[in-house]
This record gives C-alpha cells, sequence and structure tokens, in this order.
C-alpha cells in the first residue's frame, strides 16, 4: 500500500524551512491550475504569464511566514484572485469583478429560471472536442464575478466558504453567483446538444 | 440545493474539468524558469538563515562597522579598571617599615644616575652614630626615622605635582618587591649568625655605607653574617648596587661563593643585574 502524498501545507512548510525541492513539487501540482484560471479569466496569455509569476513570487517570498491555518490552494488562490483584481483595475478593464453584482444580476430572474428547470441537464454521454472548445468558450463568456467564481471552484477545487474567503465577497453572493453561472453553463451545453 | 442539484453540479464540473484538460494551458518556459529560480534563491536564504550567518574569512575585521565601538569600548574598560585598582595597588604596597626601606628611599633617588659610578653617598641618618666606639646601634630609631621620612615623602607624593609626584612614582618603581623584603628582613628580623651587630652590618653594606661597614667590621662584625634569606652582606651589597662596599668586603675577606637560601651567589647576581664592575671585582676575588 503506498503512503498518500505529502500535503501542500507540508511542502509549503518544508519550503520555507529552505527546501527547494518542496517548493517544486507543489508548484508542478499546482501549476496548470492556476495558470488556467488566470488564463481563463484574462483571457490573454501574455498578461496571464505576467500573473502567474507575480503570483508565485508573492508565494515564494511569503513562505517564511505561511502558516498552514487553511488550505494551501484557498491561500494560493486568494493570492491568485487578489493579483489579478489588482491587474484589471491597474488596465481599467474591470467595471464590475468584485464591485457588487450589478453585473451578475442582469437577467437573473430568468437564469433563476432555468437553473430550476430540469430539462436543461445536459446531454451526459456527449463529450467531444467541439463540446469541450463550447464549454470553455462559455465559461469565457460568464460575467466576471460568476467566471471567476465559478473558476475557483472548478480549477481551485474551492468550496463555497472558502471562495468567499479568497473574494471577501459574503457566503450567499458567491453562492448566487455559482448557481447563475451554472445555469448559464447548462444551457449552452443543452444548446449545443 | 437538492441532491439532485447537486449531482448535476458535480456532472457540471466534471465535464468542464474534462473540457478544461483537452487545452493545453501552462506558462511559458521562462516564467516557469523564473519562478524556479527564484524559489531556489529564497530556499538558499532560509537554509542560510537556519545555519545561522555563516563566518567570512575573506572579509578584514577592519572592514567591520562595529570595530571602532569594539576597540574604544575595550580601551575604555581597560583605562577604568585601570583607575579602579591602581590605587588600591599603591595603598596595598608596604609602607617603608625600617631604617632599611628608608635607606632604599634615599638610595632611590639615585638610581636614576649610573648605576655603577660608585659616587654613591651613603644616606646621611642623624641618629647613625659614626663614632667606631659607639654602640651597635640599635633599629628602633632608625625604623622610626624611617618610617617618617616615608610618609613624609609619601605624602608630599601624593599631594603635589612634578616634580615630587614623579620622584615619588620612580621611588616606588626603583623598588623592587624582592629588594622591599630583604631589606625589611634584615632590619627587623633577627640574624641567625653573624656575632655583634649583623643587622647593623646588613644594614650599612645594603645602604653602602662604607664608612658605618668599616666601623663595624673594626667592631668585629662577622661577615658571614646572614638575613633570614641567607644573604650576606657582600650579596646584599652586590643586589643593592653598592661597588665600593663589596670592595670593601672582598678587602675584609670576604667570601664570595656563599650563596643566598635560593642558592643563588654574588657573582650569579652581579650578572644577572648586569653589573659588570662588581661582576669584575667578585671575579677577581675568586668568585664562582
Amino acid at each position: 500500500m503506498s503512503e498518500p502524498p505529502e500535503t501542500d501545507e507540508n511542502l509549503m512548510l518544508r519550503f520555507g524551512r529552505g527546501d527547494a525541492a518542496a517548493f517544486e513539487l507543489l508548484y508542478r501540482r499546482h501549476e496548470s491550475r492556476v495558470f488556467r484560471y488566470l488564463h481563463r479569466n484574462l483571457r490573454n496569455e501574455a498578461g496571464a504569464n505576467d500573473l502567474m509569476q507575480e503570483v508565485w513570487f508573492a508565494v515564494v517570498r511569503k513562505a517564511a511566514d505561511y502558516q498552514p491555518t487553511a488550505k494551501f490552494t484557498t491561500w494560493l488562490f486568494t493570492i491568485a484572485h487578489n493579483r489579478m483584481v489588482d491587474m484589471i483595475r491597474a488596465s481599467g478593464r474591470l467595471q464590475s469583478l468584485d464591485a457588487g453584482d450589478a453585473a451578475g444580476s442582469e437577467g437573473s430572474s430568468l437564469l433563476d429560471s432555468l437553473a430550476a428547470d430540469a430539462k436543461l441537464e445536459p446531454p451526459a454521454e456527449v463529450q467531444s472536442q467541439e463540446e469541450a472548445a463550447a464549454l470553455l468558450g462559455a465559461v469565457a463568456l460568464l460575467p466576471p464575478e460568476q467566471r471567476s467564481a465559478f473558476l475557483l471552484q472548478a480549477e481551485g477545487e474551492l468550496s463555497v466558504e472558502e471562495i468567499a474567503a479568497a473574494t471577501g465577497s459574503n457566503f450567499e453572493t458567491v453562492k448566487s453567483r455559482l448557481r447563475y453561472a451554472r445555469a448559464k453553463l447548462r444551457q449552452l451545453l443543452w444548446d449545443y446538444a | 440545493m437538492t441532491s439532485k442539484e447537486s449531482s448535476q453540479d458535480k456532472e457540471l464540473l466534471e465535464r468542464y474539468r474534462r473540457a478544461s484538460d483537452t487545452e493545453a494551458a501552462a506558462p511559458s518556459e521562462a516564467v516557469r524558469a523564473a519562478i524556479l529560480a527564484e524559489s531556489h534563491r529564497v530556499a538558499e536564504l532560509r537554509a542560510q538563515e537556519a545555519r545561522g550567518r555563516p563566518f567570512d574569512a575573506s572579509r578584514p575585521a577592519a572592514n567591520d562597522s562595529r570595530w571602532k565601538l569594539t576597540a574604544f569600548g575595550t580601551a575604555g574598560a581597560a583605562l577604568v579598571a585601570a583607575l579602579l585598582f591602581a590605587p588600591r595597588l599603591w595603598q596595598s604596597a608596604p609602607p617603608a617599615p625600617s631604617a632599611g626601606g628608608a635607606i632604599v628611599a634615599e638610595s632611590a633617588d639615585k638610581a636614576a644616575a649610573p648605576a655603577e659610578t660608585g659616587a654613591a653617598q651613603p644616606p646621611k641618618l642623624e641618629s647613625l652614630p659614626t663614632s667606631p666606639s659607639a654602640e651597635p646601634p640599635s633599629t628602633e630609631p632608625l625604623q622610626e626615622i624611617a618610617v617618617t621620612q616615608a610618609k613624609r615623602e609619601s605624602s608630599k607624593a601624593a599631594r603635589s605635582a612634578s616634580p615630587e609626584r614623579q620622584r615619588a612614582e620612580a621611588l616606588a618603581q626603583s623598588i623592587a618587591p624582592e629588594e622591599k623584603t630583604y631589606v625589611q628582613n634584615y632590619t627587623t628580623a633577627a640574624p641567625v649568625a653573624g656575632g655583634a651587630a649583623p643587622a647593623a652590618l646588613l644594614s650599612a653594606a645594603a645602604s653602602g655605607d662604607t664608612a658605618q661597614t668599616t666601623a663595624l667590621l673594626n667592631q668585629g662584625a662577622a661577615l658571614e653574617a646572614r638575613d633570614e634569606a641567607g644573604r650576606t652582606p657582600l650579596m646584599l651589597a652586590v643586589m643593592q648596587r653598592k661597588p665600593e662596599v663589596v670592595r670593601l668586603l672582598l678587602d675584609r675577606g670576604a667570601d664570595p661563593n656563599i650563596a643566598d637560601s635560593a642558592g643563588r651567589t654574588p657573582l650569579q647576581q652581579a650578572k644577572q643585574d648586569n653589573l659588570r664592575e662588581i661582576a669584575a671585582l667578585l671575579e677577581q676575588a675568586g668568585a664562582r
């Protein structure tokens, strides 16, 4: 029986004591997920690369003070989210991310009804290259707050509570954003099928 | 959230993740390399901190910004210690206890002059009888006078600045501990041998008083008188650098090879003190 993999938290503590190999393992474990979170939110490869470096540099430099009081991924994606918001604000592109639910609440009554409709459940057996591209495209079309919340859940595997903590939002707001995001994606997949 | 909704959410997330895996999404190699390089740099710093600051032997101590503080701090502490302890050392030095002490004090003034001029005059102590017919002098009055003079000398030195102070300091430095010891011994302690007035002869020889030495010898004082350290008048005259007395004692037949209790002969003492004239006198007299 093989031993369970070392936890992210232990790897981070080891790195804080000067173990570079621990960081490398940790980085490779989360590289794709962080990059996808950034890339799909920004929809800009160069910006995602810049932000990726900035996020991991921050992780490296905060390692000495890291305390495993929460899941490592919550801490990591909190840094990623905050850096991304800073970058978007600096570029003046973001109008509503973390600034309220104005954009996310648009058409909420329609989405509520869509999400509650069982007929909108997408066909489970369909999963092709085209469908994958369509699904990723649909994610890109989500309002920023919903997209960020959904990606934190899908890529970061954060819970609603953890997303609320990472984004500085309230629990119910996050729950609502996630519900709208899923409803839109289901609609798209149903349409595709 | 119902269980149906929950399963639908899980299904959606699974489908998203499968779709996400179909798309190659990774940072550029340059970004990855920069991140890993930074992590290695920081890890090395952390490891160094954990090991403690390494000693850099290639860095001269003079380049240390704190060297001045360290150097002046040490020097200051040494100065304070010297100021605190020096007076105690002065006080703990035994005061001139006897005529011998006074004699040494008197002759110390002359110590600044070349040691073997042979012109050193015997100290003029008023109570010292010069008459050959007189009884051998008691050392008690001499001690009182000497103590009085020594006290006067030291208090004067303490009160005044130069040249008295310098003179007092030179006086103190010129008295070697060994000299103080034997002067005290032969003036206050009963000599173990020597016949009539051995202490007086020892005192006169040590002080370089040829007239008194001659008088005492004429009275029959023993040439081989010894103090507690086994030193003869000849040895004391050598130690006090009194070539005239050395010559006198040798002419009177003093044995130049009588060693003191430590086994040291007058010739060895003269050579140790680099007293060439005295050593020559001793060698002429057959000293070994």
